[in-house]
């Protein structure tokens, strides 16, 4: 009854259209399962159907059809739609298997290092040196080769380009801030210090959207961390004679300025630049 | 340069054709010390274009900047009115764009209805009940209304191509750019293909790279050869067939003295060059034109029979 050659006989057809109710039980959920996959068959009830009856099976079927096609959303999807993300936007930003995959390693690790800091008499320190690595992988990932699951298609369509990159940025950013907020608190003996990573984080995420601009993503947060990491561990033990990492001038008042003005000049450069994020120089 | 003829400069349609769409002149793009494309002159008009060459020639290059995924090196561009290179003229091309690449790029996670849903969604298709009455339709298209719901990582090779097709046919756009729209589809997927073409895309101005040289006479208006990021031809399938006129022979041994022989399907050689003894002439194709201006190797009985084929 299904069959791709089999198609529904003329008498069956009027039947259907003129007296439902007398179909036999069998005959009638073969119909509605073939139905269901023939467009011929739906053509030929539809232009069999008196008109107002047809223009309301019509209108039936492509509800029907809507809510059937719908795709799953995913529970970041339903909540960005409860924000009031909508019309698709939510399924761009979220329908990407290397930020979902970035987002997963982030919460991982984060996760994994609360546990391991909690027992260390370093924690502080090593939460402030490794917390803004965690916003930088996955804002790279945003503009990572294997970011966008249209790949190559995608790009040559109006949404693609830098604000998209800035958008899934943003949703990336802001789900491991809260992430790292929260462990922050809870790791003890951090104290005032629990915001310090927030401004070097930002500064290195602007900063991969601006070397993305030059390199490929990941060889723009392999420069990033090699640079901050080494930064914090110079600071801390030369410039400062090995004062411990929580107390060095990276995350004191003026290096938070330091990294305040690195956000902001990454930042100009990002924009002046974002027209590599149209084409797909950005995205090899 | 005229209409049906080796190009060593601008090729501009013939003149019962309407007006070109897109345009490039001096278009350059190098890829470290590869040159891509060197100064291509070329214009194309509604209808289908045709871009052969062999790899490596620059057509994936050329169609990728046209498409506006890749900024090109040098040139002019004029594509549907405006100029693609800038932010305002790229969103206008995009807007009216379709676009399949060579290699898509497929999450194969998705369903099909899922990956043309989300480049509908990409493509400004705000609406839910309407895109995704598009998408039913451009799946259709493509006869692949009985798998929508199948993961692409499922899907054959033929299918998923099907699927690329279809994500471009949405919105019905002006211009289709297509790479090698027809690679891993078999012999009827490629005659739907080509019917749908001339359906779904009447009015719009298709190019489209191919090694299928029977493709580009079965469909194309025009025909661009690109060899060595240069065009060596421009003109019609007829005008590219032309260039191997009184020099295809049939014969039933092969001749040294031949440009090109092959053995074909029927064990006849075919000669391209001058007359081997008892040989008989013959009708030139679109593929002794190309293989001509290509200047191939001898094919190898191998290719003989994929040609013959």
């Amino acid at each position: 009854m299904t069959s791709r050659d089999w198609h529904v006989p003329a008498p069956l057809l009027a039947q259907v259209l003129d007296d439902p109710w007398t179909l036999d039980d069998w005959t009638a959920s073969s119909l509605e399962a073939h139905l269901m996959s023939c467009a011929a068959c739906r053509r030929r009830l539809t232009a069999a159907a008196p008109p107002a009856a047809a223009a309301a099976a019509a209108a039936s079927w492509a509800a029907i059809a809507d809510r059937v096609d719908q795709p799953r959303s995913t529970l970041v999807e339903q909540l960005l739609h409860r924000l009031g993300v909508g019309n698709g936007t939510e399924r761009l930003l979220t329908a990407t298997p290397a930020v979902r995959a970035a987002g997963l390693l982030a919460v991982g690790i984060v996760a994994l290092a609360a546990i391991a800091l909690s027992h260390t008499t370093q924690a502080v320190g090593t939460f402030l040196m490794l917390s803004p690595l965690v916003p930088l992988a996955a804002v790279a990932a945003t503009f990572a080769p294997a970011a966008d699951p249209a790949g190559e298609a995608g790009i040559g369509t109006p949404l693609h380009g830098a604000g998209l990159v800035l958008r899934r940025a943003a949703v990336v950013l802001g789900a491991s801030f809260g992430v790292l907020e929260a462990v922050a608190l809870a790791l003890p003996g951090m104290g005032s210090m629990a915001a310090a990573w927030v401004l070097p984080a930002i500064a290195l995420a602007l900063g991969a959207l601006a070397l993305g601009t030059w390199l490929r993503a990941e060889v723009a947060v392999g420069v990033l961390a090699a640079g901050w990491l080494l930064t914090v561990w110079s600071v801390s033990w030369a410039i400062d004679h090995r004062t411990p990492i929580v107390d060095s001038a990276t995350f004191s008042a003026a290096g938070q300025a330091i990294a305040l003005a690195v956000a902001v000049a990454a930042a100009a450069v990002a924009a002046v630049r974002r027209d590599r994020y149209a084409t797909l120089e950005a995205f090899r | 340069m005229t209409d049906a003829g080796l190009a060593g400069g601008a090729a501009g349609p013939a003149p019962d054709r309407p007006p070109p769409t897109v345009s490039v002149r001096g278009l350059r793009k190098r890829f470290g010390t590869t040159v891509a494309l060197d100064g291509v002159d070329a214009a194309f008009a509604p209808g289908v274009n045709g871009l052969l060459g062999p790899n490596g020639a620059g057509k994936t290059t050329m169609l990728r900047i046209l498409a506006t995924v890749l900024p090109a090196d040098a040139g002019r561009l004029d594509v549907l009115g405006v100029d693609p290179t800038g932010g305002d003229g790229r969103l206008s091309v995009r807007r009216r764009l379709g676009y399949l690449p060579q290699e898509p790029g497929f999450h194969r996670r998705f369903t099909a209805f899922e990956f043309v849903d989300y480049v509908a969604i990409l493509k400004e298709w705000v609406d839910r009940r309407p895109r995704h009455d598009e998408v039913r339709r451009v799946l259709g298209l493509v006869g692949l209304e009985a798998v929508m719901h199948k993961r692409i990582g499922r899907l054959s090779g033929g299918m998923r191509r099907r699927v690329g097709i279809a994500q471009a046919l949405l919105g019905r756009p002006e211009l289709l750019v297509l790479d090698e729209p027809t690679a891993g589809l078999d012999p009827e997927q490629r005659l739907r293909f080509r019917e749908l073409l001339g359906t779904e895309a009447a009015g719009a101005t298709v190019l489209l790279s191919t090694h299928q040289t029977d493709d580009v006479a079965a469909l194309c208006q025009h025909v661009v050869v690109l060899l060595d990021g240069r065009i060596r031809f421009s003109g019609t399938p007829s005008g590219l067939a032309a260039l191997a006129a009184d020099r295809v022979w049939l014969a039933s041994e092969r001749d040294v003295r031949a440009e090109l022989a092959w053995v074909t399907g029927e064990g006849k050689v075919r000669h391209i060059g001058e007359p081997p003894v008892g040989a008989h002439l013959v009708e030139p194709t679109v593929e002794d034109g190309y293989l001509v201006l290509a200047g191939r190797d001898t094919p190898t009985d191998a290719d003989a029979k994929a040609l013959a084929s």
